[in-house]
């Protein structure tokens, strides 16, 4: 060090001077080479460290889809009281957009005994991948869930593990891509999806029912296969209370993935049936039912009863998270029945509900251009 | 709170962003997102030298952000905020998998092409950047991450300290010996 008033350069950049302080020094490196220089280089410092790395503009579709992805891991991750008390676990899945359904239930090889530590969702640090934006999952209010959500590649597929050891979730998952999977794990079953609308409920960690409200799923236990279509369900029949124990009471956790439960081990059966009630929690959340209904006439290509099963999910579940998605679906629905000033309409109240939403830009869009539009037409 | 209200109308709003974001509007936290994501991502490249990786920190940053909004000083900026959280997980992850920064050669391959200047200048300037790369990558990661957000991200020291959980005379010692050395390193031959 040539001066021994260089630190003090260092500490004017940085605001760490007092006004006095600041002006002594001023006065100094105007007579002193080696503090002028300093600061000299500092300067120069920063501007060549900005422009040593630079980033190319992301596409807006890029820009949307990050974003897209962090509201949905974020509103899967939102803090829910977690007590493990609750016996029964059940799962309701509603999909928005179910194309070709294949719904794999393989029951691992044996149960684990011993059910996992309780485990909470490490919101952004345990991730090293962000989760798949075609899945989203939410804990509905007065549910409670207690899960984690981690996302591996694995022989080149993309594959997100839900690990369920207590509550309810609701699941939404949209086509998946061909090299992506996304799979709920229990602690002794798991179940693989493809893109569908169904219902599954497990207790006490263990796979207890499964019915179909759109496209087909196929359950495969052992060496039984069956595919139910929209409407079926099946359900495990407890044979005899004793068969419980014919399966192994520990394993290791990694072969929770591997194999199905042999037929002479199988302490349950497939039976088709046209309804499953599940004993103690039958029906998905009234949320999930009208969302899921609503999706349903849009699916269907009713639109102008879709769109107002919408309108009403949105009025009466204000809160979900899905109300705003919801109320997008409504300008979508009504410009498809052709009920074009209902969507403009249906746009401005996006836009009033939902002033920073996901899709502002296209509800701003098509609320303008029927503005625009709407004097012609009175002409 | 009116004063203050004309003193500083954005940091009101960023703090009325933050309460919603803890309330559980995550429309707050899509509007934070779109403010900020393009600086975060930055702020990871310069700071693990790695731009495979930008998008992943910067999605677990705001992820992780819903959480950490509880922690909040309404009083600061969320922008240096959000990157402190991103910081921290770039620690998290180079510690986890040793993952952060790939020296001298893979760092060559990612130096940016700019075609509006001579040769000679380009030849000039892609030398110095080239030597600041390498010795930001020799930097301990601590230094590194405070050099960069002090120096190129624009953080202050109290910021950075409240960010990385460190004691600010800390943080000015760390930038004292990281801004020594790339000032040897990078202008050594000059000055």
């Amino acid at each position: 060090m040539s001066c021994r008033m260089e630190p003090l350069v260092a500490a004017h950049r940085d605001g760490r001077l007092a006004a006095g302080e600041a002006e002594s020094l001023e006065r100094h490196v105007r007579a002193c080479r080696s503090c002028r220089d300093l600061r000299r280089d500092m300067g120069r410092l920063e501007q060549v460290g900005r422009r040593a790395f630079e980033l190319p503009e992301p596409s807006r579709l890029d820009r949307r889809r990050g974003r897209l992805e962090v509201l949905r891991a974020a509103a899967a991750a939102r803090p829910t009281a977690t007590p493990r008390s609750a016996r029964g676990v059940w799962l309701a899945a509603a999909a928005a957009a179910a194309m070709s359904v294949v719904l794999g239930v393989e029951l691992a090889t044996d149960r684990i005994a011993s059910s996992p530590p309780p485990q909470r969702l490490d919101v952004g640090l345990a991730p090293s991948l962000p989760i798949l934006e075609a899945v989203r999952v939410q804990v509905l209010p007065g549910e409670r869930a207690d899960y984690a959500r981690e996302v591996a590649f694995d022989r080149g597929l993309r594959v997100e593990r839900l690990r369920l050891w207590d509550g309810s979730v609701d699941v939404a998952v949209d086509a998946l891509r061909a090299d992506q999977r996304f799979i709920v794990v229990t602690t002794d079953a798991e179940v693989e999806v493809r893109g569908t609308r169904f219902s599954v409920r497990a207790e006490a960690g263990a796979l207890h029912g499964v019915s179909v409200r759109e496209g087909r799923v196929e359950v495969r236990r052992g060496d039984q296969h069956r595919r139910l279509s929209a409407g079926d369900a099946w359900q495990p029949r407890r044979e005899t209370t004793t068969s419980e124990g014919t399966l192994p009471d520990r394993v290791p956790r990694d072969r929770m993935t591997r194999g199905s439960v042999p037929a002479d081990e199988a302490n349950v059966a497939v039976a088709p049936v046209g309804k499953v009630a599940p004993p103690t929690r039958p029906d998905p959340p009234p949320a999930s039912a009208a969302f899921a209904a609503a999706m349903a006439e849009l699916e269907a290509g009713n639109y102008g009863e879709a769109g107002d099963s919408l309108q009403r999910f949105v009025a009466g579940h204000a809160d979900d998270p899905r109300a705003e998605d919801a109320a997008f679906l409504v300008i979508v629905a009504m410009l498809r029945a052709g009920r074009h000033a209902e969507a403009a309409v249906a746009a401005r109240a996006y836009l009033g509900r939902f002033p920073h939403g996901a899709r502002r830009a296209e509800a701003s869009a098509i609320a303008n251009r029927r503005e625009k539009t709407a004097p012609r037409a009175t002409e | 709170m009116r004063a203050l209200a004309r003193e500083r109308p954005e940091r009101l709003d960023e703090a009325d962003l933050m309460r919603r974001l803890t309330e559980g509007d995550l429309s707050a936290l899509g509007t934070i997102y779109d403010r900020y994501a393009e600086d975060v991502r930055l702020f990871v490249v310069r700071a693990t030298g790695r731009r495979d990786v930008a998008d992943d920190v910067t999605h677990d940053a705001f992820v992780a952000l819903v959480e950490a909004s509880k922690r909040y000083d309404p009083e600061h900026a969320v922008r240096a905020f959000v990157i402190g959280i991103a910081g921290k997980l770039v620690l998290r992850r180079r510690r986890r998998a040793a993952v952060a920064f790939r020296v001298l050669g893979e760092l060559r391959d990612r130096l940016v092409t700019r075609h509006d200047r001579t040769p000679e200048v380009e030849a000039d300037e892609d030398q110095q950047l080239e030597r600041y790369r390498r010795a930001l990558a020799r930097l301990s990661d601590a230094k590194r991450l405070t050099v960069v957000m002090a120096d190129l991200e624009g953080l202050t020291g109290p910021e950075i300290a409240r960010a990385l959980d460190l004691p600010v005379g800390t943080v000015w010692t760390r930038l004292h010996h990281a801004r020594r050395a790339l000032r040897d390193a990078v202008l050594g031959g000059e000055t």
